[in-house]
Order: structure tokens, then C-alpha cells, then sequence
């Protein structure tokens, strides 16, 4: 079987490869990460990405970080376009993108360093 | 349609060593290549070579294949998609070389079985050993006639190109271009063939493109979408107060201002009014030997940092950037040029692409000021800019186009360059190509390239897209017929100057005998 050049298959076949299984639920590929920093640090915490932001993966990467509502930031730009029930995106930008390391490894520590400033709020 | 052919140098190389022997008698190899399909021209892309094992082929003054290794190189071509390439040499060869009947009889009997394989026609090259001229023609199926390609590019650092004198002559020298000539006149008749597409001609694509047909390169496109504004004047130079009262188009002023400043005795311009971002953009670009970027969005240079890689056309790009401080004072400036060729980095290696840029701006996201302001974003558009320093982005871009086509001192274009206003000094940018770099990965991939573009009609480009359509019945250089045309068709009658507008590209093309 050949892995797709670019898309949403690329991305699940990357995260994969980096140890990180992901799947397709709804509008989204949902994957767990677990934060190095922060209060959150040592926690399986749920994360997800647009399928539509991933057509052009790796060559155009998504921009809007998907959390449970659950998790917070303290300061943040938000909506809740393709998310899951519950879910809200927030808006990160990746910066600058290393090219020497495969491209799950560079979005996985983005995604852990924007967790690094987050919270959990206690579910009712 | 036109056809060439492209590779990279180290492809070129690779075979080089392999077709000119040192005992001086021909030999044979295979290749694959992918396909790059412009609006007017298809290029075939070389990807990699299939060298002949023990036994492939026979070397006996000429050199001949095997069937044996004809289907095996056919065979690993159709698995990785490709369409086959038949490499032979002249050792004593020179210039654009002819088939003589054993290479018609041979190519014209493999056509059919590389077809079976590939799907694809059979590509016939030869290298001509006293000059390293390449020649190639394309075998379609059931033809018992090649289609000759109009030129070979071989691309890297420095740029050279075989061209088929038949199909594409070069245009005869002027009385304007002595001096230019006298710089290079080993070059001239190649540069001025050259097609040469400027992306965005605001402040420095437009001085570009009016020095580059100055130099004397007949083919030349502009491509902009936007309109002249009174703002836009003092960088602008050449456009002039009717032209931003009349909202004309900056192709058009790019046009006129080309035609003043052209030397070649028939110059062809044409205007795209329209973005590299969408399918008729860039199918347009693909029909260019060498691109300049003058573009500053995040989403139309990465479209041409993936056509640099993916189709093998060089791209050379840059820009300034000025600060001020609080208090009204010139902080910094610096400039930056970079060529866009394998064996150089590509703008995300060098951190000149930010992927998540691209993305927003992709998504219109960049021109919303809803998100701006809740993102906190600085707006993309008015950063400082002036005349006075932007020369030095052109005077850059143009010493990277020399470098690439020229190479003076038998070198190409330099590592990425920055220079900086405060200190006077040019750096040299040690960034190198990522082993993951997605851009650089897809060389030569051609069709397969990451479809970055997006149709006009759903380009969420907020205020450019009704402004887009409104301008195509503005009054401008471009509009049918203009005053100079007119002139023209009144004194000298329709048959000397041709004009025409297929899909939104305007082709123009007036004898400069008659202009005289």
C-alpha cells in the first residue's frame, strides 16, 4: 500500500510513523499528546486538526489547534468551525518550521509547547 | 501546444559521465521522466536514470540497446508513474543534433512498447559530446514523426539551455543592444530567447520587467492582478497620475512601460491579469523558462516555491523590509534575494514561508479584519516602502537573473543574500536545505506537484475578488482597441500589428520596423 504525497492520509500516516495514532472522526483527525511543561505536564490530553486544514499536509500545515472545551488558555482567539460537539479551535501560530526534522515531530512539539501554557477545568 | 524538456544538473550530470566515454564511441541509457503541463507548452521532466547492468547494451562504435533492457527500464518507469526517456550520445557532436536513420528506426520501434508500459510517448535525448547540447523529441503513439522540444533546460545553480534553432530561432541582435551584446555575446542569442515571467509588478517587478526588456528578451510576461493606485505612485515609476485615476491595470502599465523601454526588433509581451494562486496562473507560469517574484503574500510565493522544485523553473524572489522607531526615526532596512533552484534551499529552509501563513492566507483569513483583530495580528498590507531603497530589491533580483543565466566566472547564483541598511553589509545566509523539506522533496515531480492553487471563483480573497471582476472593462493600456493601436492600425494598417486576448492573457506583439 503507498501513503498518499500529501493530505489527511499523509498526516495519519506520519503521526503514526512518530508513535502517535490518530483517526478520523467527524470533521477531524483526533490524537492524544502528552504535555512536557506547564500544569498540564505528564496528562493524555485530546487534540484534533481540520480535515479540511490538512489537504496540503505536510507542504501547508494546519493553523487551528483543536481542545475540549475543557481546556483553556489564557489568552486565546476561538471558534468552534469543524469542531466535534464540545471542542473549541484555537488559533496558534506554528512560526518558523523545521525542515530537518520529519513533520509530525515538529507539529507534535508545537501542539505539546502550546500546551504548555494551558489549563484544565474541572468538568461539572 | 510547444514542448521542452527539463532536468536537473545533477540528472544531467549523472548521464554526462555515462554517455561520453572515454574511449570516445557512443553509449546509450534510460531515464524517466514526469510531465508539467503549462497552458501553451508540456514539458517533460527527467527524474532519474536507469543505467544499463552487464549485457544491456552494445557497444560497437555506435551503441545499441538490448530488448532486454528496454523492458526492464520500461517496466520500472511504469511503476513509479513515469513515462520513459531513450539517452544517447554524439561524441564529436555539436549544437542541436538531428536523428540520423538508425536513431529514427531505433526510437520509432521502441515508441510503441514504452508506450504499452508507461502510457505515456517515448522521449528521445541526445547529447552532443563536443558542446554538451542537449536535443530531445517526443514520440507520440502511432506517429511515425517525433515532436521536436523547442529547448532542454538543465537547472541548478547555473542555468543552461539547448535550444532548437528551427523551432525557436534566436531573434536577430538591434542597434540598441551593442553594449549589452559586448557584456555577453557568447549568451545573447540564449537570454533573449529566454521566457521570462514577473510575478507582481508593483514597485520592484515593475522596474524588473522594464530592465529585462531593455536587455533584449523578447518573451516576457507580467502577471498581476491588482489595479494602480494614487498611493501606489511614489514607487511606482512609469506610472503616472491618469493611470491611477483611470484604476488601470498594472499589467498594462507594465506593458506600456516595456514597450518603451524593449530593444529586441519584435518583442512578444503578454499581461495576465490574474494570480499565480489559481489554475489559469499558474498554468500560465508553467510556460516560462525563469520566474521573478515580486510578490510579498505568503500563498502566491509558496505556489512558486513548490514550481521551482516541482516543475524545474527557476524562481528568483526577494523583497525589503524597513522599521521605524516610536519616535519617527529609520530604525533598520535590509533587503533579501534568493534563487529558487535544486542545490539551493527553498524559501521555508531559508525562513522565508511560514506554513501557517500560507494557510490563512489560503482560507482569505489575512484580508478578514475580524480575525486580524482577534488574532492581534499586524494588517499584511502598508508596511513602510519607499523608491529610494526598493531600487536596491530590483538592482538584486536582476544581479541573481545575471548570476543564473550568465554565470560570470563559471558560477551561478550565490547562497541566499541579506543586506542591511545601518551597517552596509551583505550576508550571506548559511540556512541549507532540511532532509524533510516537503518542497524540495517533490523535484521534479511536475503534475504530482501539492495543488496549492485555487479556482478564482472560490478564492476567499475578500476585497480582491469583486474588484477582479470589475476590472476587466476598465479603461486601460489593455483595453480594445487603445489609442496607440489605433494610431497604429490607422497608419500602418492592421497587418503589422497583431493583437489578440485568449482567457484573460493578452498577447501583443508589434514590429518594431514598423514602429520606425
Amino acid at each position: 500500500m503507498t501513503v498518499a504525497r500529501h493530505g489527511p492520509d499523509r498526516f495519519l500516516a506520519d503521526l503514526a510513523a512518530a508513535g502517535v495514532p490518530g483517526h478520523r472522526e467527524g470533521p477531524a483527525i483526533v490524537y492524544t499528546v502528552v504535555p512536557a511543561t506547564g500544569s498540564l505536564a505528564g496528562d493524555e490530553i485530546d487534540t484534533a486538526v481540520s480535515v479540511n486544514e490538512l489537504q496540503l499536509w505536510p507542504t501547508v500545515v494546519p493553523h487551528w489547534l483543536h481542545f475540549p472545551e475543557a481546556i483553556t488558555f489564557p489568552h486565546t482567539n476561538t471558534d468552534s468551525t469543524d469542531c466535534l460537539p464540545g471542542w473549541l479551535r484555537h488559533s496558534r501560530d506554528v512560526g518558523q518550521w523545521d525542515t530537518s526534522a520529519a513533520p509530525a515531530r515538529v507539529w507534535l512539539a508545537h501542539v505539546r509547547g502550546v500546551l504548555g501554557v494551558a489549563t484544565k477545568q474541572k468538568q461539572e | 501546444m510547444t514542448y521542452s524538456v527539463a532536468m536537473t544538473d545533477a540528472v544531467a550530470e549523472q548521464a554526462r559521465q555515462h554517455l561520453l566515454r572515454p574511449d570516445g564511441q557512443e553509449d546509450v541509457c534510460l531515464a524517466t521522466y514526469t510531465v508539467s503541463t503549462g497552458k501553451h507548452r508540456t514539458t517533460y521532466l527527467v527524474t532519474s536514470l536507469v543505467l544499463p547492468e552487464a549485457g544491456d547494451r552494445l557497444i560497437h562504435g555506435n551503441a545499441s540497446f538490448t530488448g532486454p533492457y528496454l523492458l526492464r527500464g520500461a517496466a520500472h518507469a511504469a511503476n513509479q508513474d513515469c513515462g520513459l526517456v531513450m539517452l544517447h550520445s554524439h561524441p564529436c557532436g555539436t549544437g542541436w543534433q538531428r536523428l540520423s536513420s538508425t536513431d529514427y528506426d531505433t526510437e520509432l520501434s521502441y515508441a510503441h512498447i514504452a508506450h504499452q508500459y508507461t502510457g505515456g510517448p517515448l522521449l528521445g535525448m541526445t547529447l552532443a559530446g563536443t558542446d554538451d547540447t542537449w536535443s530531445a523529441r517526443i514520440w507520440e503513439p502511432g506517429e511515425t514523426l517525433p515532436h521536436w522540444a523547442e529547448a532542454v533546460r538543465v537547472v541548478g545553480p547555473m542555468l543552461k539551455v539547448s535550444w532548437n534553432d528551427d523551432l525557436r530561432p534566436p531573434p536577430p541582435r538591434t542597434a540598441a543592444q551593442i553594449r549589452t551584446v559586448s557584456a555577453w555575446p557568447a549568451y545573447q542569442d540564449s537570454i533573449a530567447r529566454l521566457r521570462v515571467l514577473v510575478v507582481g509588478v508593483g514597485s520592484v517587478g515593475l522596474d524588473v520587467a522594464q530592465r529585462l526588456a531593455a536587455t533584449g528578451i523578447t518573451d516576457i510576461g507580467v502577471m498581476d492582478y491588482d489595479i494602480v493606485k494614487e498611493l501606489n505612485r511614489d514607487r511606482m515609476i512609469g506610472a503616472t497620475r491618469s493611470d491611477a485615476r483611470r484604476h488601470r491595470r498594472k499589467v498594462d502599465v507594465a506593458y506600456r512601460q516595456m514597450l518603451i523601454a524593449a530593444t529586441a526588433q519584435r518583442p512578444q509581451f503578454r499581461r495576465y491579469p490574474m494570480s499565480i494562486s489559481t489554475p489559469e496562473g499558474l498554468a500560465h507560469a508553467l510556460d516560462y523558462d525563469v520566474i521573478v517574484s515580486c510578490v510579498d503574500r505568503p500563498w502566491p510565493r509558496s505556489v512558486l516555491n513548490t514550481l521551482a522544485y516541482a516543475d524545474l523553473i527557476p524562481v528568483i524572489d526577494g523583497g525589503l523590509t524597513l522599521a521605524v522607531f516610536p519616535d519617527g526615526h529609520m530604525r533598520s532596512g535590509s533587503w533579501r534575494a534568493h534563487t529558487l533552484v535544486p542545490g539551493r534551499p527553498c524559501m521555508l529552509c531559508i525562513r522565508q514561508l511560514n506554513p501557517t501563513d500560507i494557510q490563512l492566507d489560503r482560507q482569505g483569513l489575512l484580508d478578514d479584519p475580524n480575525y486580524i483583530e482577534r488574532s492581534g495580528r499586524e494588517p499584511d498590507g502598508g508596511a513602510p516602502n519607499v523608491a529610494a531603497y526598493s531600487a536596491a530589491v530590483s538592482a538584486a533580483l536582476l544581479a541573481q537573473f545575471v548570476s543564473l543565466i550568465v554565470h560570470p566566472g563559471r558560477r551561478g547564483v550565490p547562497l541566499p543574500l541579506r543586506y542591511l541598511l545601518s551597517t552596509h553589509s551583505l550576508q550571506v545566509i548559511t540556512e541549507t536545505t532540511g532532509q524533510f523539506c516537503q518542497y524540495e522533496l517533490d523535484t521534479a515531480i511536475g503534475d504530482g506537484r501539492t495543488p496549492l492553487v485555487l479556482p478564482e471563483t472560490t478564492q476567499p480573497d475578500g476585497p480582491r475578488r469583486p474588484a477582479f471582476g470589475l476590472r476587466w472593462h476598465r479603461g486601460g493600456v489593455g483595453s480594445s482597441p487603445s489609442a496607440a493601436i489605433r494610431w497604429l492600425h490607422s497608419v500602418f494598417g492592421r497587418a503589422l500589428v497583431g493583437r489578440g486576448r485568449k482567457g484573460g492573457e493578452f498577447t501583443d506583439t508589434v514590429s518594431r520596423d514598423a514602429e520606425s
